[in-house]
């Protein structure tokens, strides 16, 4: 989504009325499938001290039935509008190729009502698990939008008072490599690493979350401010609240629109773009000639953009929990990754610590 | 018995990724199925997490996954398992997926929920390039078409006897 939006600012387009509302759906789909996954599959072993899901499904089989229904609907909101559920392929620059009539829609929304229960009742349950005490001072970056959850667009702003367009984003970040690793590491100038993603979003954007998610919220001790990397798993089931309610309403509000996309006209120019993906923030941007062949690009996804951070985490929490036995701390040290849900987490062990006590 | 109560309802799912090389076996597999599928033989590709897949062969009778493996055997060789009868060899279907729950877990998954499907066959063909952009080796693209007409005939055969 990021890069049709960039090609369209490119291409001075703008897409709004219900072909936006398709896209925001597509989006809460998204979430719904990524953080119902997320929470109950691969985050929730964690806490429970299981390897992994399978282990969960033998003690308690049904929650992990509620996770997949609640995957399951995500999926279909993705494969009615994307034409497949993972990687959508029906969204093109101007809009869709194919547009749903609302009779392909309404059939969900019985399904949307259950799944938004579900998820009131997943972020009670994830309030009830053991979280260790660690709330390190982040800087938290996400998109802010005048009156929405930040999903497609937005201004980019911080917790430390940023405030900035889209495309000034590179002005203010930027990507560096590091000889320990090969990843790109993504800096916030001055200031350094930052946070991206569910608790970003929730810290910045409580006010824009609609009643059913912030009474959720607020109903699981959590006030509007969540530091705690470890809680994220809370916050995703506020996610999956909000991103639930926002599709049954654009569901109800949605009218088939007269085309499917906006003529696009091809020419030279910049484009940018920036949406929140379940990870956070991803920054588009593309130059294109007078064809409107892209010339250059520019990708930066929120792996790479959570990376410094955390390494940074690891540090902090390794220097405070030293005292572990090194199976415990290698163990809560992959639940320090896992936190960010970065593409580098296996749903199995994946860390090889080793520890040198002084 | 009339024709229609003979019909097999069949998912056969090719999981895998295009950019990979020969991880793209599976959904190589599917796609040169196309076309010449017996009736009530339907296909999925599976491009990432495969958590989806436990609601998606829900009312099946048969479901037939091809994934692409890296166990150490020669280029083209091919495994077959029965999943419903026990747990896939982890040597042969590595676990080390990214934000996903990958095939054999999700097997696992399924059979402690009860929710495996009446047959389930896993078939994985060992790869040997995984290299990002790489197009699919000669060698299991040869796999690919030899499994692919031996599925065809299994078909034809089984279809044959029910009818």
């Amino acid at each position: 989504m990021s890069s049709v939006h960039a090609m369209e600012n490119a291409l001075g387009i703008t897409v709004d009325g219900p072909l936006r509302a398709l896209r925001r759906l597509l989006y809460c789909g998204e979430w719904i499938e990524s953080h119902a996954l997320h929470v109950y599959l691969l985050h929730a072993p964690d806490f429970l001290g299981y390897e992994d899901a399978i282990q969960i499904a033998r003690d308690h089989p049904a929650v992990v039935q509620r996770a997949l229904q609640l995957k399951k609907i995500g999926n279909e909101i993705v494969a009615t509008l994307g034409g497949r559920e993972i990687h959508p392929i029906n969204v093109r620059v101007g809009g869709f190729y194919r547009v749903p009539a609302k009779s392909e829609l309404t059939p969900l929304l019985d399904r949307l009502q259950w799944a938004r229960d579900a998820s009131v009742e997943t972020v009670r349950w994830a309030a009830t698990l053991p979280f260790p005490e660690f709330e390190p001072d982040y800087e938290f970056v996400a998109l802010r939008h005048p009156d929405e959850y930040p999903i497609n667009e937005g201004r980019v702003v911080s917790s430390t008072g940023l405030d900035i367009a889209v495309h000034e984003y590179e002005e203010h970040f930027f990507e560096e490599h590091a000889k320990h690793s090969n990843a790109l590491r993504s800096v916030h100038k001055n200031h350094g690493a930052y946070h991206v993603g569910p608790l970003a979003r929730y810290n910045l954007n409580f006010d824009r979350l609609s009643p059913v998610a912030q009474s959720a919220a607020r109903d699981a001790g959590l006030t509007n401010v969540c530091r705690n990397p470890f809680k994220s798993i809370i916050v995703r089931g506020v996610e999956l609240v909000q991103a639930c309610d926002e599709a049954v309403r654009l569901i109800q509000e949605y009218t088939m629109p007269g085309q499917a996309a906006v003529p696009v006209v091809p020419h030279a120019g910049t484009g940018y773009g920036c949406t929140e993906a379940p990870r956070g923030i991803l920054y588009h941007r593309y130059r294109l000639d007078e064809q409107g062949i892209i010339t250059e690009a520019k990708i930066v996804p929120p792996t790479s953009q959570n990376q410094k951070q955390i390494e940074s985490d690891l540090r902090q929490f390794v220097a405070s929990h030293i005292d572990l036995p090194d199976e415990k701390l290698t163990w809560q040290c992959e639940q320090v990754v896992r936190n960010y849900d970065p593409c580098i987490s296996c749903a199995t062990h994946f860390l090889k610590l080793h520890i040198e006590r002084e | 018995m009339t024709t229609q109560a003979t019909v097999i309802r069949r998912l056969v799912i090719g999981v895998g990724n295009d950019f990979r090389g020969d991880d793209a076996a599976g959904l190589a597999l599917v796609r040169r199925l196309r076309g010449s599928l017996p009736n009530g033989t339907v296909t999925r590709e599976v491009t990432g997490d495969a958590a989806g897949i436990i609601e998606a062969w829900q009312g099946f009778d048969e479901v037939v996954i091809v994934d692409a493996c890296s166990s150490g055997e020669e280029a083209g060789a091919l495994f077959r398992f029965d999943a419903v009868g026990g747990a896939v060899p982890e040597q042969v279907l590595r676990e080390c997926s990214t934000h996903a729950v990958g095939i054999a877990n999700v097997i696992e998954l399924a059979r402690t929920l009860g929710r495996l499907p009446p047959t389930l066959t896993v078939f994985a063909i060992e790869g040997t390039v995984f290299s990002t952009g790489a197009p699919i080796s000669h060698d299991v693209s040869l796999a690919v078409d030899s499994l692919a007409a031996q599925l065809r005939q299994e078909w034809s055969r089984v279809q044959r006897k029910r009818t």
